[in-house]
């Protein structure tokens, strides 16, 4: 589901979770083990893949119908740095061309919708393994989707002031729903794509011999320092974003307040 | 015919000022005074004029936007606060109206070009390029899947082969897309151009605006 502007009105805590979002969605990005230049032209086709499902609804019931996200089948078949990119383009595109999700909440919605679904998937795979990569993708959606509306829901709270059972209830409930859904159609197209086109499922395949060693940024050591400077980023901005908190209100005037001390006395 | 804002403003300095207005109006205390509420009325209403969206593409867009919106105010309902829940849905309501304002004034093709002048991140700048160069191609080979299917006989609702299939193609053109651009030696897109003087000084002022809305009563 995504966040649209002006639901979460402090500035602190729209600071913090962008920054945070934008810190982890970076991270995942760079774990892949493609040269970057490569992943672009790549992930931005997918993207295209992700925008047009999305445009094919399922019937659920008669006069209702949902549509997938796409991010269970991306991660499979093109593994999470490439899937997270390709999602991020997406959102970029929903929000300045169509005010599909908030400008101003890009890296709350980055979280929501990419990183944490394709981390879930990415997990389940490297949890039950290569045979039972369908059944991986369809739990890894759903957790995914419930993992979306639990920080969304966070979200809500800590920035909108939102009661916690009411926030959490309601948008876990409606996501786990959809999510049962899209789990079982994401582990039906993984199942058809694993027995027709073994290839293109990303766990398959060997690392591409096309790109040269020394453009392959995943050495160990790069990787790794990489990844610890990523989740320091991410640490400082949850910390600037929990150290701004107790400026921040869930009540409209925080910001205005806070200018107000610290203007000279007329 | 083109909108003033177009004529006016760069895509980059389009994109900048929608995102200091979006930004300045969607943190703003509205509800606390008439005059908050009256001036952003005032700023969608020249977006609007400025922009020239169209009126059903306006409509359409405006009615999906806020069915989220919808989702999202439920919980302030259920718990009772329904003078939040107004205070928020107004909020984003108005946000959405000037995002879709200078959204209107934005084609596919000005989008890669504003955010490589904003120094946005190559990768993504250049991801959002390969979409939308690849949108329409993707979105005919959906629709030749679902023809296929009809002429084979298939009735009622598609199922998860159409997905998988789509996925498929999809990934094989990306192939061919990213082999076609390393045999012309392209790379990721290079930051491009800078932002006008008009586009810093609508910046500015939208900002100066958006702090006045902020700490007016």
């Amino acid at each position: 589901m995504h966040l649209a502007d002006g639901i979460v009105s402090s500035p602190a805590i729209l600071l913090g979770l962008n920054a945070a979002g934008a810190a982890l969605a970076v991270l995942a990005i760079r774990s892949e083990e493609q040269s970057p230049s490569r992943s672009v032209a790549f992930a931005g086709t997918l993207a295209a893949f992700v925008l047009a499902a999305q445009g094919l609804n399922v019937p659920l019931v008669p006069g209702a119908s949902a549509h997938v996200i796409g991010a269970g089948l991306l991660t499979v078949a093109v593994g999470p740095g490439r899937a997270v990119l390709a999602l991020l383009a997406v959102l970029l595109v929903q929000a300045l061309l169509f005010a599909d999700g908030g400008i101003t909440v890009l890296g709350i919605n980055a979280l929501n919708i990419a990183v944490l679904p394709v981390l879930a998937v990415h997990s389940m795979q490297k949890l039950l393994g290569r045979r039972h990569v369908a059944l991986a993708a369809g739990l890894g959606t759903f957790l995914g989707n419930v993992a979306g509306a639990t920080s969304l829901g966070a979200t809500l709270v800590l920035g909108a002031g939102v009661s916690a059972k009411l926030a959490l209830g309601f948008l876990i409930g409606v996501q786990a729903l959809a999510g049962v859904v899209e789990g079982v159609f994401t582990a039906m197209a993984v199942r058809h794509l694993a027995q027709r086109m073994p290839s293109l499922i990303a766990a398959n395949r060997q690392r591409d011999p096309r790109v040269p060693a020394r453009l392959d940024r995943s050495t160990d050591d790069a990787r790794s320092s990489e990844s610890r400077r990523g989740l320091a980023w991410a640490a400082v901005a949850m910390g600037i974003a929990l150290a701004l908190l107790p400026f921040a209100s869930a009540t409209p005037d925080a910001l205005a307040r806070v200018l107000e001390q610290v203007r000279p006395a007329p | 015919m083109t909108s003033p804002l177009s004529r006016w403003l760069s895509p980059a300095g389009r994109v900048l000022c929608a995102a200091i207005a979006v930004a300045s109006v969607a943190t703003a205390p509205l509800f606390e005074s008439r005059i908050r509420i009256g001036a952003v009325m005032m700023a969608i209403a020249a977006a609007v004029v400025l922009g020239r969206p169209r009126a059903r593409w306006l409509a359409r867009r405006g009615a999906a936007a806020g069915l989220a919106v919808v989702a999202l105010v439920i919980p302030f309902v259920l718990a009772g606060q329904t003078a939040r829940a107004a205070d928020v849905a107004f909020r984003a309501a108005a946000a959405i109206a000037l995002a879709l304002s200078f959204a209107a004034t934005l084609s596919l093709a000005e989008l890669p070009r504003a955010l490589a002048t904003l120094r946005a991140p190559r990768a993504l700048s250049g991801a959002v390029h390969a979409l939308l160069w690849q949108l329409e191609h993707v979105g005919d080979e959906g629709r030749s899947l679902l023809l296929a299917r009809r002429l084979r006989g298939a009735r009622g609702a598609f199922g998860p082969e159409v997905l998988s299939s789509l996925l498929a193609r999809t990934a094989a053109r990306a192939e061919r897309v990213e082999v076609a651009l390393a045999l012309r030696g392209v790379q990721t897109p290079e930051t491009s151009g800078r932002l006008s003087r008009g586009d810093i000084a609508a910046s500015v002022a939208v900002l100066v605006l958006g702090i006045a809305l902020h700490l007016g009563a």
